[in-house]
């Protein structure tokens, strides 16, 4: 089989000193890769959600890895769960979806602003894959710009009461609860994160979005909150300070996503190689034609490229949650992670159409590594923040604050 | 693609009745899982169908087998054919040595040899499938000598 994870790890000793432990549960994830792989591409090509993939994860104990030990986690760093991301990247990011949701956007972001009633009731049975999280941030008319959103919450006693709609909700219809950002009724600053619980009266689905291009086995839905009340107990965070939530949520996926980009660039080199030595054309191997070996090489570039920043920006935020009164290294893994995530999507992309160039007609088919990669790679470039906004975000980290174009 | 794969394992069966088992092609067909309509062609050689593939990439190919004995307790089989747009060519070495207690060591060595459409569809997917399959043929046939011995 490929070398999966293994160069990774051994290039990154020279930045990391990884642990027994850290390599036991690298190898874990990749036992449970390789055992995700199979159901993944039969779910693929059926255009349909890899609950199979879900269950071999809960068994290896995967979804919990970065989460603390007393919530049933395993309490490894930022960099050992990026590691995890870019082994699941390595098939496409349809289950690499749903771990970054379940995982980096939903459970870390409990265990970072959660109560102890909320990390209980929540985070313990997410980190073991027994209750599924989204993150419910994105509106029809609020998408770079969630500061726009029109979904409102109105206290009421003890309760708030919820009305709106979100869109595009990764796992949005087979969560069992979500994370919900939500504007006060009348109150145009006053933006705030819930945890709701799906079953309550008012949530409902009224779409799951299968006309995509890419992502077959990830969940994609409309959500509607109809005078959804939930407790005040379930407020996340302060009232008011929800952008807070969603912006440290964000992070956490910026680098997520950045490191299953990564997994798409190994995958393209793996695929890219394999077919470069069993595909025959003119009596040779097509490998030993220069125009495929250029592709190959330009696809090993791109691993190099979109690799270290993002290790870099892993390896600065598992500094920053031992320091987490630093603003100073806040900005800077901010800067990071947007550098990480807009270079490593964009040349994932860019591997995945070289894949599918080597395989020729059949890297056009879903069939392919090449086909299913290149067709997963499109949507990096724009969920979890756009290429533009992390453009944004990158201009204005030279330029100064004064030039940020949105606050 | 090549694809190679090896393994043993205990049989509490003697050797004699493994051998006789392994090199009766009959026998040895019914371990291949999702197969059909098996015809002896003499006593070495035999074709049959059988649905090959992951998922949807999945289809009835016409394989030609036989088998040729090896010294020592060895038998080697060779299964070969077409379908869905490709091809596939599995080796399979097994050698058997005496355990004593009636009991047998049964030592494989596989080589699968695939081409066209399955082939494309990943390396590291194709050995998981690969295994699941030569697993299965391994462990039925280790289950029916057991249960004949019985």
């Amino acid at each position: 089989m490929e070398a999966l994870l293994n160069q990774a790890i051994t290039d990154l000793k020279a930045l990391h000193s990884f642990t027994d432990n850290e390599l036991g549960i690298l190898d874990m994830v990749d036992k449970a890769a390789e055992e995700i792989a199979v159901p993944e591409l039969e779910h693929y090509l059926k255009h349909e959600l890899n609950r199979e993939g879900i269950e071999i994860a809960k068994k290896f104990g995967i979804i919990g890895i970065p989460i603390a030990k007393e919530y049933g986690g395993l309490a490894a760093g930022t960099l050992i769960t990026s590691l995890t991301m870019e082994r699941l990247g390595q098939m496409g990011m349809g289950f690499g979806t749903f771990y970054d949701v379940q995982v980096l956007l939903g459970a870390l972001t409990i265990q970072r602003w959660g109560t102890e009633m909320q990390k209980q009731k929540y985070l313990k049975p997410a980190a073991k894959g027994d209750k599924i999280l989204a993150f419910g941030l994105t509106e029809p008319e609020a998408g770079s710009d969630p500061a726009s959103m029109k979904t409102t919450y109105e206290a009421q006693g003890d309760k708030f009461v919820i009305n709106g709609s979100k869109y595009l909700i990764s796992n949005g219809s087979i969560a069992d609860a979500m994370i919900l950002f939500a504007r006060s009724k009348g109150d145009k600053s006053g933006i705030s994160a819930f945890i709701i619980d799906t079953k309550s009266p008012g949530f409902s689905v009224s779409m799951r979005l299968e006309e995509k291009i890419g992502l077959f086995t990830s969940d994609t839905a409309m959500l509607e909150f109809n005078e959804l009340e939930v407790p005040k107990a379930n407020l996340l965070g302060e009232l008011g300070k929800g952008m807070r939530v969603a912006y440290s949520a964000l992070l956490n996926g910026r680098i997520g996503i950045a490191s299953g980009c990564i997994g798409i660039i190994d995958g393209s080199l793996n695929a890219a190689i394999e077919r470069a030595r069993e595909r025959k054309q003119f009596g040779k191997p097509i490998g030993r034609h220069q125009l495929i070996q250029r592709h190959i090489a330009e696809i090993r570039q791109n691993l190099e490229m979109a690799r270290w920043p993002t290790y870099f920006a892993a390896i600065r935020k598992d500094a920053y949650e031992k320091d987490l009164s630093n603003q100073a290294l806040l900005k800077e893994i901010d800067l990071q992670s947007a550098l990480a995530k807009k270079i490593a999507s964009r040349l994932a992309f860019e591997s995945a159409d070289h894949a599918v160039q080597v395989f020729g007609g059949f890297g056009y088919s879903l069939l392919s590594p090449a086909g299913r990669l290149f067709c997963d790679s499109r949507v990096t470039r724009i969920y979890e923040g756009t290429d533009e906004v992390q453009e944004l975000k990158i201009a204005s980290s030279v330029l100064g604050d004064d030039f940020r174009a949105f606050d | 693609m090549q694809i190679k794969l090896d393994g043993n394992m205990e049989i509490t069966a003697p050797i004699a009745s493994a051998y006789g088992f392994l090199t009766d092609t009959q026998s040895v067909s019914g371990c291949i899982p999702d197969t059909e309509g098996f015809k002896k062609i003499d006593d070495k050689n035999f074709t049959l169908k059988a649905k090959v593939g992951i998922g949807m990439v999945r289809g009835l190919f016409d394989l030609r087998g036989s088998f040729v004995k090896k010294e020592g307790s060895a038998v080697s089989y060779t299964i070969e054919g077409n379908g869905i747009g490709s091809n596939v060519k599995i080796l399979l070495d097994i050698q058997l040595k005496e355990k004593g207690a009636g009991a047998t060591d049964m030592v494989w060595d596989s080589t699968f040899e695939l081409g066209g459409l399955i082939s494309g569809v990943g390396a590291s997917i194709i050995k998981k499938v690969s295994e699941d399959k030569i697993n299965i043929i391994i462990t039925a046939i280790k289950s029916h000598l057991e249960s004949a011995a019985k």
